[in-house]
């Protein structure tokens, strides 16, 4: 090899190594985590599905759930402190109840890598049952304060 | 795919310049050797401080969210070798989809160069093998972000949340290949690639380093990065051995 080979060997790596990665943030990293809620009986204290459940967000057009179920995991406002839902039981029904639920909470954002930036995590401060003259929801206990995951619930519901 | 075309309109550019200088040095070789082949019994070889730039540094500020400088010193204590000295200044912004960021700060590059190449009688080119130790000071700087969450249930905005990063620092090790040649009367021209390994570095407890200066790019969970140089480089004609 001669100076002029080497020099064209150089001048290829060049061209290998001039370009930047991709910043796209791949889906694989855990995002901001949602908050689990568990409904039980307020009697018993067993789990107990709400019959027809439709859950929406306050001055949001679209549903964030319809069924029904004994827990539901649902996103909580990244750009406040508090996030406010429509819980409605038997929706489809005449006996259709509408119960109104604030969740009062702190954020911290976490760092996750360089192409999806920071997820957010939370630590409940409160829970708010908007009093009206027939409220389906009787009781919520916040189980787990720091919600930094999705592995078991945190706030329970009784009904 | 902009990005993609920037780039290569840089490379283009870079080529034409190296394959010109390539050609340049090529004319001086034949009249070198002329006036050589007068005298061909005394082979001068000169040993001296040259200093230089890089100017893929000021290349890249054409293309990129960048501003930096790179000075170049080495001193040839052997035959073949070469002490060598960098010392730059970066200072990068990386933009994203869900991150605003940048990365400023000093470093200083301290190693050899081997020279592999058997010059022709009367050439002072140079192909070689470097190795450096490194290391960087530097500050990082978060402007905003975008919240890293799947279901957009409650809409997306960028939250403005400033935050810097100081005292950070770097040590990385270099391995290198690449050539000088010489355009005129003690002017250089070279590139070179060069492979870096991280040995330790100091980032803040809620933010990563992305780019270290000196160092260039950190990819994610991986300690090796890459980085280019084109110098031109003047020799202080002083030291004649």
């Amino acid at each position: 090899m001669n100076f002029h080979h080497y020099s064209r060997l150089v001048l290829i790596l060049f061209f290998l190594i001039a370009c930047e990665p991709d910043d796209i943030c791949l889906e694989s990293y855990k995002d901001s985590p949602n908050l689990i809620i568990k409904f039980l009986d307020f009697n018993t204290g067993e789990n107990k599905s709400v019959i027809n459940l439709k859950i929406k967000g306050i001055n949001i057009e679209d549903d964030l759930f319809n069924g029904s179920t004994d827990s539901i995991s649902i996103p909580l406002n990244n750009y406040e402190n508090t996030t406010s839902f429509s819980f409605t039981k038997e929706f489809d029904s005449n006996e259709s109840n509408e119960d109104l639920i604030y969740f009062n909470y702190l954020r911290n954002n976490v760092y996750v890598s360089r192409s999806c930036g920071y997820r957010m995590e939370y630590a409940i401060e409160n829970i708010i049952v908007e009093n009206d003259t027939s409220n389906w929801i009787e009781d919520s206990i916040i189980e787990r304060r720091v919600i930094n995951d999705e592995i078991l619930h945190h706030v329970k519901i009784y009904h | 795919m902009m990005k993609f075309y920037t780039m290569l309109r840089y490379i283009t550019k870079l080529i034409t310049i190296l394959i010109l200088s390539i050609g340049t040095s090529q004319e001086n070789v034949v009249l070198d050797q002329n006036i050589k082949l007068q005298d061909s019994f005394k082979i001068e070889q000169k040993y001296g401080i040259r200093v230089g730039v890089d100017l893929s540094k000021q290349i890249r500020m054409l293309t990129e969210d960048y501003t930096g400088v790179s000075l170049y010193a080495d001193l040839r204590i052997k035959e073949r070798i070469f002490i060598v000295a960098e010392l730059g200044n970066d200072d990068k912004r990386i933009n994203n989809e869900n991150l605003n960021s940048k990365f400023s700060g000093n470093y200083i590059k301290a190693g050899f160069n081997y020279n592999f190449y058997n010059n022709p009688l009367g050439l002072e080119n140079e192909i070689y093998f470097g190795f450096r130790f490194a290391a960087s000071k530097f500050k990082s700087e978060v402007y905003d972000y975008l919240v890293y969450d799947l279901d957009k249930y409650w809409g997306q905005g960028r939250i403005e949340d400033y935050k810097e990063y100081n005292d950070l620092d770097a040590n990385w090790i270099e391995l290198m290949l690449g050539f000088n040649t010489k355009i005129s009367k003690n002017i250089f021209m070279g590139a070179s690639l060069r492979l870096n390994r991280m040995i330790s570095q100091k980032s803040p407890d809620n933010f990563g380093n992305l780019f270290i200066p000196g160092f260039n790019i950190v990819t994610e969970d991986n300690k090796f990065g890459t980085g280019i140089t084109y110098s031109i480089i003047y020799r202080i004609p002083i030291i004649k051995k």
